[in-house]
Formats: C-alpha cells, sequence, structure tokens
C-alpha cells in the first residue's frame, strides 16, 4: 500500500540486481513510447522546466488557429461582399448607359418596355443585396440575422396598408405641378410681366434667374418673399430678340425657356416664342401667355421627372426610425408641406440595422490579429447603393399614358435625371465601399500569413520541448540495450555461482 | 575416570552441534523470509568439561537498522504523495491533449473569437456553448478527481490505522510472550517477528522506538505519545462517508469534514494526532493529502472556474480622480455591489513601498475574518463588513489601510480614498471597482456565462461571496453554464432586449477579457492563495505549471527518498542477511565437528571394548 518494497535482507541484493532489471525494462518501454508517440511525457509534469511555455504557446496556437479561422471565413466574406457590390455597379453602369443612349424610347410601348428592364435590374440590384454567406445576411450592418429589402413589387405598388414608391411619386408629381404651372403665379400688369413662387416654395419650380436681349427690357429679381421676378418693356421689340427664364427643379437639376419674339405671321412654337403686339401692354400680354405655355410644358416633363426622382430618393432615404416624408394632403396640388413622419404609412424597404451611432464599416468589427481589428461591415442603404436603387426604381415606376404627349419627353427627362443619380463619384460611390471592402478583406489575408508564419514558429517550438529527439532516443535506447544484454547474462551466470553446486 | 569425561565431552559437542545445524538450516530456510535477520550460535565452554549451546544471536546493527526505519518513513512518505500526485497529472490530461484543461480554455477562446466575427450565425453561438460546457465539464471532472482521490486518502487513512492497530496489537503480544521464552531460536523467532511489526509501523507513521529492559522496547510517535509502553494505545479514525470540496480538517470535531484521527492511550483517554508534528511515514502523506495538497489542487481549481466566471461578469470600473485641499486620491462608485464584489486600491506608503489592497463585500458579518485567507493574505486581502452601510464600510478600510490616508463617503454609494495631501508620504496610485454583472440583459457588455450551479440550487451568479462558507471554494465542481443563455444563445449577443442579432461587441469584449484585459483574480482556502494579477489566459497557465510543479517536486523527492532507502537497506542485508554460501561453508564445518565428535565416540568405544576384553 505504502508504495515502497518489502525487505528481505537474506534476498535483497538478489531483488536489488532483479529491480535494476525492471528499472531498466521500465525505461526502455518509456523510451519505445517516446518514439511510437512522439512525445517525451503523457503528463504536463513529465515535460519538467519548460511545462509553462508549453501551456502558453499552445495557447498562442490556439490564438493564431482562431485567428485564422475567423480570417479566413472573414475574407470568404468580405470576397461575396465586393462581388454583389461589382455586379451592382455593372447593373448601375447599364442602366446609365441605356438612359442616356440617344435612341431613348419613343413611345408609350416603348417607354413601358425600358420601365419593364429598369424593374427587372432593380429586382438583380436587391437580389445582390441581399446576398448572404452562411445565412448571415452581407448588408444588413449588424442585424445579419434580417433579409435587409423585401421584394421589388412591394417597393413600388406598396403593400395594404403601406403605400410604394408609386404612390409617392404621383403625389409629389401633384404637388410640384400645382394648378400646371409648377406651383409658380404668372401676371401682367400694362408693360410688366411677374413671375411669383409659391408660398412657402416647398414644391414646384423655384426661380433661378431672367435674362433678355430685348430693347429696354428691365429684369427685377428673381427677389423678395415670395420670390419673383419681373420683365418690365419700355421700348418697342425687334423679331429675334429673346428672353431667358431659367428654373430650379426640385431634384437640384435647372431648366431654362427662352421665348423669341416674332413679328405677327411669322412662324413660331408657342412655348418657344411670342408675337409682337402693337403696344408694350400687348406685347407683355402675348409674352406672358408664351411663358405660361413654355412654364406649362417644362412642369409636365422636366419637372414631373424631377418630382419622380425626388421621391425615389425620399423613398429610400427612409429608414425603419425615420419613416419616408410625405405631403400633407389630399388635395396635393395646393399642399405647402410635408405631414410628420409616419403619419400615413409608406412601405419600407430597408429592414437591417441603420443605427446612427456606427457608420456602416463599423457595424461589423473583426479582431483579425491581437489587438487589432478592422471594419468590415455593410449595409444596403449606404448613399451610394441607396442612389442606385432610387434611379432604378424611378424608372421602374414610369407608367406612360398612350394619349400623353408629354410621355416620351418626360422619360427622357426621367432617363436623364436616374443617370446623373446613379452617376457617382467618390469617395461616396459603390466604388468607394468596394475599395472599402476589398482593403478589408487584403488585410486579414496578409493578418493570415502572419499567423501561418506565427503557427509555423509555435509549432517548432512545442516540438522542441515536447518531441524527443529521434536521434538522442535511438542511441538511448541502443545503449540501454547493450547495458541490459549484459547485465542478464551476467546475472545468469552468477546466478549459477553457489557453493551448493560444488558441494558433493 | 578420563573415558567416560572424553566421551561426555564428545557427546555435549555433538548436541551442540545439532544446535548449529538447527540454527544453519533455519538460516538457508528463512532466507527469503522477510524482515529475517542471519542468526549465529557458538559453543561456549560448559564448566570443567564439555560444552554447551551459547545464546542464539541475531546478527544486527540496531544504529543501521533504527536510521533504516527513519527513512522507511521517509519512503513511504514520498512515494504516497508521488503515486497520489501522479495520478492527478494524469488526470489533467495529455498535454494538448482533447481532455486538457488549457486545451478547452482555449477552445472556448477561439470559438468565443469566431462568434464575434459571425455574430448571427447560429452555428457559432452553439460552439461556444458546446465549448463553454466541455470547459465547465473539464473543471467539474478534475475537481471530481481531486475529491475521489481525498476520499481514497481517506479510505488509506482508515486502512492505515487498522494496520497500526493491528501491529501495535501484534507487539503487545509478542512482548507479553518474550519474558517467558529465554534463550534458543524460539525467542529470536519471537523479536523477528516483533522487528517485522515495528518496521511495518515505522512505514506508516514517524516513531521513536527505544529500549526497555529485559528485551523489551517502547514505542513512541514522533510527538512523544507513547504508542506502546508496555500497554499498547490504539488509533481511532473514523472516516467521512462522502468527500466534498467544502469537507475541511478543522480542529474541532464539530466543525471538520473529515474524519479525525485520534490516539487512545490505554486509560482510555483521546489525542488528537492530525494537529501533532507528524512529517512522514503514509499516515503523515495521506493526512498532508487530505488536508493541504490537494485541497491546494482544488483551490487553483476553483480559482480558475472562479477567475473564468468572473473574466466574464465582471464589470471594472476605474475610480475617478478626485481631491480635498492638498489630499489626491480617487472616488469609487459602489453602485451595485454585491456581496464577494472588491475594490481595489494600489497605494504608495512610507518608504515608498506600493502595496496593493483588496477589500471584499461581504454582508454577513460572521463571515469576518474571510474564511481561506491564509495569515500572510490577511492585511491585504480584506472583507469589509457593508451590513452596517457605506459608512460603516469607509471605517473599516480606513482601518485597513493605516494612517496616511482618508476614507470617507461624501454621498450615496461614493467612496472616497484620499491620501495625506501636504504631508506626502502617502500617495493612492489607483482604484477600482470589479462588480458581478448578475442578469443577462443588463445592457452591459459583461455576461454572467458561467454560473454556481450546485448545492441544490440550479442556478445562482457566482459573486465569490463570503457568507458561511466562501463561494469559491468547491467552484469548480459546480461551475455550469448559465441555463438561461444556454435556453436562448442570443444572449451570447443581445445585451439588452434591443440588441441587434449581429452586434460583435459583447462577444467582442467576452474575447478580450479571455485574451487580453488584464484583472486581479483571487485564490483562495488551501495554502496557495493571494490575488493574482493577470489575464485569465495567465491564470490557467499559472495554475497549471503550479499544479505540475507539485507532482514533478513530490517524484523528485520520492527517487531520491527510494535511492536512499536502497542504500541502507543494502548495507543492512551486507550484515544481516543470509549468505547461503557462508551457511554451507559453516555447514562443512559442523560435518567435520561432527565426524571428529562421532570418532572420539568411536574410539572410546573401541577403548572399553580393549579395557573389557582383558
Amino acid at each position: 500500500m505504502s508504495g515502497i518494497s518489502r525487505f528481505t535482507p537474506g534476498m535483497y541484493t538478489a531483488e536489488r540486481q532483479a529491480g535494476r532489471l525492471k528499472d531498466m525494462r521500465a525505461t526502455l518501454s518509456d523510451l519505445t513510447r517516446q518514439l511510437a508517440t512522439g512525445r517525451v511525457s503523457d503528463t504536463l509534469g513529465g515535460l519538467g522546466a519548460s511545462r509553462s511555455a508549453v501551456v502558453d504557446l499552445r495557447a498562442q496556437l490556439a490564438r493564431a488557429a482562431g485567428h485564422k479561422e475567423v480570417n479566413q471565413r472573414g475574407a470568404l466574406r468580405l470576397d461575396l461582399m465586393s462581388n454583389a457590390l461589382d455586379n451592382l455597379r455593372t447593373i448601375a453602369g447599364d442602366a446609365r448607359r441605356d438612359a442616356l443612349s440617344a435612341s431613348g424610347p419613343d413611345s408609350a410601348r416603348a417607354i413601358a418596355s425600358a420601365a419593364e428592364i429598369a424593374r427587372g435590374r432593380l429586382m438583380s440590384a436587391l437580389g445582390e443585396l441581399n446576398a448572404d454567406f452562411d445565412g448571415q445576411f452581407l448588408f444588413s450592418g449588424r442585424a445579419t440575422d434580417t433579409q435587409p429589402v423585401p421584394a421589388p413589387q412591394s417597393l413600388i405598388d406598396g403593400t395594404p396598408g403601406a403605400d410604394g414608391l408609386r404612390t409617392l411619386i404621383s403625389e409629389r408629381r401633384a404637388a410640384d405641378r400645382g394648378d400646371g404651372t409648377g406651383r409658380l403665379a404668372l401676371d401682367q400688369t400694362g408693360a410688366s410681366v411677374s413671375i411669383t413662387e409659391d408660398t412657402p416654395p416647398t414644391f414646384g419650380f423655384r426661380l433661378k434667374s431672367m435674362v433678355n436681349t430685348l430693347n429696354g427690357g428691365t429684369i427685377v429679381g428673381p427677389n423678395g418673399v415670395p420670390q419673383s421676378v419681373s420683365l418690365t418693356l419700355t421700348a418697342a421689340l425687334s423679331a429675334g430678340q429673346t428672353v431667358t427664364l431659367a428654373l430650379s427643379l426640385p431634384d437640384g437639376s435647372s431648366e431654362s425657356v427662352t421665348l423669341v419674339a416674332r413679328e405677327a405671321g411669322q412662324p413660331g412654337a408657342a412655348d418657344s416664342s411670342f408675337v409682337i403686339a402693337g403696344d408694350l401692354a400687348g406685347t407683355a400680354a402675348n409674352l406672358k401667355a408664351a411663358l405660361a405655355t413654355a412654364i406649362r410644358t417644362k412642369a409636365d416633363t422636366a419637372l414631373s421627372a424631377a418630382s419622380s426622382i425626388v421621391a425615389a430618393q425620399d423613398f429610400f432615404a427612409a429608414t425603419e426610425d425615420a419613416p419616408a416624408r410625405r405631403i400633407d394632403g389630399p388635395p396635393f396640388d395646393v399642399a405647402t408641406g410635408f405631414v410628420p413622419s409616419g403619419a400615413r404609412v409608406t412601405q419600407g424597404w430597408y429592414q437591417g440595422d441603420a443605427s446612427a451611432a456606427l457608420s456602416a464599416r463599423q457595424s461589423q468589427v473583426v479582431t483579425i490579429d491581437r489587438g487589432v481589428s478592422i471594419a468590415a461591415g455593410a449595409r444596403a442603404n449606404e448613399a451610394p447603393m441607396q442612389a442606385v436603387l432610387a434611379g432604378l426604381a424611378a424608372l421602374a415606376a414610369e407608367q406612360a399614358d398612350a394619349a400623353d404627349p408629354q410621355a416620351v419627353a418626360r422619360y427622357r427627362a426621367l432617363s436623364e435625371r436616374a443617370a446623373g443619380v446613379m452617376s457617382q463619384s467618390a469617395p461616396d460611390s459603390l466604388k468607394g465601399v468596394i475599395s472599402d471592402v476589398v482593403a478589408a478583406s487584403s488585410a486579414m489575408t496578409a493578418a493570415n500569413q502572419r499567423h501561418t508564419q506565427r503557427t509555423a514558429v509555435v509549432e517548432a517550438a512545442i516540438a522542441d520541448i515536447e518531441q524527443p529527439s529521434l536521434e538522442d532516443l535511438s542511441a538511448s535506447i541502443l545503449s540501454l540495450q547493450t547495458r541490459m544484454e549484459a547485465s542478464y547474462q551476467v546475472t545468469a551466470s552468477i546466478g549459477r555461482l553457489s557453493l551448493a553446486s560444488y558441494l558433493g | 575416570m578420563s573415558l567416560s569425561v572424553a566421551l561426555g565431552n564428545a557427546l555435549s559437542g555433538l548436541r551442540s552441534i545439532e544446535t548449529g545445524l538447527d540454527t544453519v538450516s533455519r538460516n538457508v530456510s528463512s532466507a527469503g523470509v522477510e524482515g529475517y535477520a542471519r542468526r549465529t550460535v557458538s559453543a561456549v565452554q560448559n564448566g570443567p568439561s564439555g560444552v554447551r549451546d551459547g545464546e542464539v544471536n541475531r546478527v544486527l546493527d540496531t544504529v543501521l537498522q533504527r536510521q533504516m526505519r527513519r527513512e522507511s518513513a521517509g519512503a513511504a512518505y514520498t512515494a504516497t504523495m508521488a503515486r497520489f500526485l501522479s495520478r492527478l497529472d494524469t488526470s489533467f490530461g495529455v498535454p494538448g491533449g482533447e481532455t486538457a484543461l488549457d486545451t478547452q480554455v482555449n477552445r472556448f477562446t477561439a470559438r468565443m473569437q469566431a462568434l464575434a466575427a459571425e455574430p448571427a450565425n447560429s452555428v457559432a453561438r452553439n460552439e461556444v456553448l458546446m465549448a463553454a460546457r466541455l470547459t465547465a465539464g473539464t473543471l467539474n471532472q478534475l475537481s471530481a478527481d481531486v475529491q475521489s482521490l481525498r476520499a481514497e486518502a481517506e479510505a488509506g487513512l482508515a486502512g492505515a490505522v487498522d494496520q497500526v492497530n493491528t501491529a501495535l496489537s501484534t507487539i503487545d503480544r509478542i512482548e507479553s510472550q518474550l519474558s517467558s521464552v529465554s534463550g534458543g531460536n524460539a525467542r529470536a523467532d519471537l523479536m523477528d517477528e516483533r522487528d517485522r511489526q515495528v518496521d511495518a509501523l515505522a512505514q506508516l507513521m514517524d516513531i521513536r522506538v527505544t529500549p526497555r529492559g529485559d528485551g523489551g522496547i517502547a514505542i513512541f510517535t514522533a510527538g512523544g505519545t507513547a504508542l506502546f509502553a508496555g500497554e499498547a494505545s490504539q488509533l481511532q479514525f473514523t472516516p467521512s462517508a462522502t468527500m466534498t470540496p467544502n469537507a475541511l480538517y478543522d480542529s474541532d470535531p464539530s466543525k471538520s469534514g473529515v474524519g479525525q484521527l485520534r490516539i487512545i492511550d490505554p486509560q482510555g483517554a483521546p489525542i488528537d494526532l492530525a494537529a501533532g508534528p507528524m512529517q512522514s511515514g503514509e499516515i503523515a502523506a495521506l493526512l498532508t493529502l487530505r488536508d493541504e495538497t490537494l485541497v491546494d489542487a482544488q483551490s487553483r481549481l476553483d480559482a480558475m472556474a472562479a477567475g473564468l466566471a468572473r473574466a466574464l461578469s465582471d464589470k471594472t470600473v476605474a475610480g475617478t480622480a478626485a481631491s480635498s485641499g492638498a489630499q489626491a486620491g480617487f472616488d469609487l462608485d459602489l453602485s451595485g455591489l454585491s456581496a464577494g464584489d472588491r475594490i481595489t486600491l494600489a497605494v504608495r506608503g512610507g518608504g515608498g513601498i506600493e502595496k496593493a489592497f483588496t477589500f471584499v463585500r461581504v454582508d454577513d458579518p460572521a463571515a469576518l475574518p474571510l474564511a481561506g485567507v491564509s495569515a500572510g493574505q490577511a492585511d491585504t486581502l480584506v472583507g469589509i463588513d457593508f451590513s452596517g452601510g457605506l459608512a460603516g464600510a469607509a471605517t473599516q478600510i480606513q482601518a485597513a489601510l493605516g494612517s496616511g490616508y482618508s476614507v470617507s463617503s461624501p454621498a450615496a454609494n461614493t467612496l472616497r480614498v484620499l491620501d495625506d495631501g501636504a504631508a506626502g508620504t502617502t500617495d493612492v496610485i489607483a482604484a477600482e471597482v470589479a462588480r458581478t454583472i448578475t442578469g443577462v440583459q443588463t445592457g452591459e457588455e459583461a455576461l454572467p456565462l458561467f454560473v454556481d450551479a450546485g448545492n441544490g440550487v440550479a442556478s445562482r451568479p457566482f459573486t465569490g461571496a463570503f457568507a458561511g462558507s466562501a463561494q469559491q471554494i468547491g467552484f469548480a465542481a459546480r461551475i455550469a453554464v448559465n441555463p438561461a443563455v444556454l435556453s436562448d444563445p442570443a444572449l451570447l449577443i443581445k445585451k439588452d432586449g434591443a440588441g441587434a442579432a449581429g452586434d460583435p461587441a459583447r462577444p467582442n469584449a467576452l474575447y478580450d477579457r479571455l485574451t487580453n484585459a488584464g484583472m486581479n483574480f483571487v485564490t483562495i482556502g488551501g495554502s496557495v492563495d493571494g490575488v493574482f494579477s493577470g489575464r485569465m489566459s495567465d491564470l490557467v497557465r499559472t495554475s497549471l505549471d503550479r499544479q505540475a510543479g507539485a507532482v514533478a517536486e513530490a517524484e523528485g523527492l520520492n527517487e531520491g527518498q527510494q535511492v536512499v532507502l536502497s542504500s541502507l537497506r543494502e548495507r543492512f542485508s551486507e550484515t544481516s542477511g543470509v549468505s547461503v554460501d557462508e551457511e554451507l561453508a559453516r555447514l562443512v564445518e559442523l560435518q567435520n565437528a561432527y565426524s571428529a565428535n562421532a570418532r572420539i565416540i568411536s574410539a572410546v568405544s573401541e577403548m572399553l571394548d580393549a579395557l573389557m576384553r582383558i
């Protein structure tokens, strides 16, 4: 029990010898165990003074392995992300190329088919943004378990109880259009023609500038509240003299109308020329009528297109916390502002995390090395992605009426604007997002090369401590074998040496 | 009548040769008997004529015998220690192997890291929980192994006590027979048997043997208590049925959770033995294992378990700088402090000596002074009774820090510690509060992933409270993964109800706590207590290193002790061992003497015949 051997004085020498043989046998089996397992010891205690180092090295090894796994998966995730963003860029590029091509749609049917193509592209774009890696959505920020974007149909048409993009566009168009003059009021008194903005000028055109080449044409403004501009004729006009009115549109674009003075009887379009009358007041009346016609045309084309773009931008700027702004109405044509957020339900489009406390990149932080972490998150509602979706959705939502004479011109204006929205410049562009993602991915790959090197170094260090040297081991076994053979022989010979054998 | 004298001489020679033969044959036949000492006998002159049998001598070097007994007690001690500890070493697993504790902790850490990279991945969440369960399970298993070794030591003690009692009563019997047997091989046989029993006793405990009159002996423990002095005492030991980490030795039998070892003297009075200076022998080894070595091993496991739990569940808040006139120091926010939570102060006192104090909140005044804290730590690891409010606690902290500091509570839940200001002999260098977050969704990154699930409670937070016995003692046996997190792995991510599924903040923070963040870990119970400052991974490494170091030390000591014992035995056997060759030579001698004596008888007989024929 106590672990020390029995003691028989008379047999002790023989027992000691047997014990020594047993010890040698035990040493031999330990050496062969080392040879077979490749380990100096099966327990921590057996490793001697280096045991603490081994525990530490193993922890380092585990850490490097952990980093490697995380980085491998992370790099894969980022590659999928940059692939999706590349595809998004291609879709946006194709859409822009089509929109800017000289041969745009020239009929209601062609518009419908162009809108259908835009809808297809919108679906693809949303599909890319719904990309996932191992069940986790790439563009949901922190809410990686939530699909970021719902089906495109519900975005455009809405769902029961929630308005879609098309409703927003029609409301915005009505609000911007007003009674047809884009919320501008025209007036003529004597030789003066004045144009005044709406109060407050939330919707419709804004006056930008007015220039003229008329004899004695005096322009005042745009100035005042509400802003207005007036043109007063002081001398008779000559044919070919022009008045140009520049207007700002809600999407930030501007349009101008130029009216050319002509003699009565000369040919000229109603929205680009006016007839010089016998007196200044008559000419002014003609000028006012021509301006009104030109503004109405612009309201039905460019302004309407701008309304679509602004509505689409509003729609895609919305988040769960800050729903899309909605116009106070109906009626919308006389609306002067927006209702409080959420008063009318709008179909939300982005369901991922939109926490303002963190940037999209910071929404996923990966530790790639001890104390080194990189931001590798993305959200579908980042500005560059929003812009692409807004452009595509504005085009896709357009419905052409064959009876509408302005349908083609409007679609043309819309295409230009959508193309403008989708074209982006660095850094706030898809390209910028892609380069962020690629940089993160290559940081992970580079970190992994370091981890691989570190793993090799640490493994070698562990092997130094834990693994016996094969040369030393075989030398030890050989010398032990020699000693054991000799010991067996000598023990056997001595065992026969007894006086008893020689006494007759 | 000289012829008959010659015949008488020859006959007495033959008789003495018979005794010689008896001794030689005993020596040869008993050569393999344990503890048998070679005997010699020589004839002595019997008065004016003839020889008679001399005393049968046991060839014995008594000095060597005493030395050998002492060393065999030492060898039994070291062998027992080495045997138990190498089994403990084995249960800690092959280094780097699947079952090794550090492998489990490393794996848990790596899983947490993977989760931080993909927080919403349900597979990653489950893997963290799986690794956490395996880590907790390994700690439970190791703790069970330690306790089963303690139980084995307890059972071993019971067995050893039986052996001691048997040996003592055998010695008692032999001693009483010895007086009635005088001389000859029979007496030598009795003395051989007595020595065998004493040898057995010497392996079991540290004893002193002194001779008494008429060849008798007296046996005392190393502490001087008589085991046998004409009458035998008996050892008494009642092993406890079960062994738990909380079952600890106490000199007060009503508080002791383990068996008491006592000597009952022949008059029936009990003497407590464990308190005596037992240094060697198997019983001392078993007592040391049961009450110190294995308790230390348990406390190291408990420290690792507590470290693991608190590393994840603690929220550490550094003090904010505060001053009053020239006095500078810190304000500490103590809101939400649970029993067992800690306040750490680093101060520089007289002579520029830096000292770190750890104050532990205690709600039950009966728990003071802290159980399990050794004397060496008692002045820096101090329990503070909060039952009398913060003002009372401030007074106690003031008392522990000593003069040169002023401790106060200027506002609710605020503790202010200031130096001596203008005098400039003391400084408060740093102050922080570590409190346990006990809820799973409190908005804090800390998460009580490991809880205390034992003693009949399904799950309670681990705060390391001192009430009754310290919660940390035996925590390794009870540590478990929080069932709330097991049933909802999303809690690994969601700090509060509104948390996003992909928010990496919590797993990142937990990973950082496991790898990088420096913390203070308190080790209590056993003789290895203290406050360990470092990272969680350092705590595991240091604890495993100390554990393995204890094993290596025990094995090294044992090897040395066995060598000492072997060389003593070798020397002893040279004197007292039977050499068959020598005995055979003696046989030839006796044969010749027998022939010579017989020849004398036949010569006398011929001479008498010749005389008769006259």
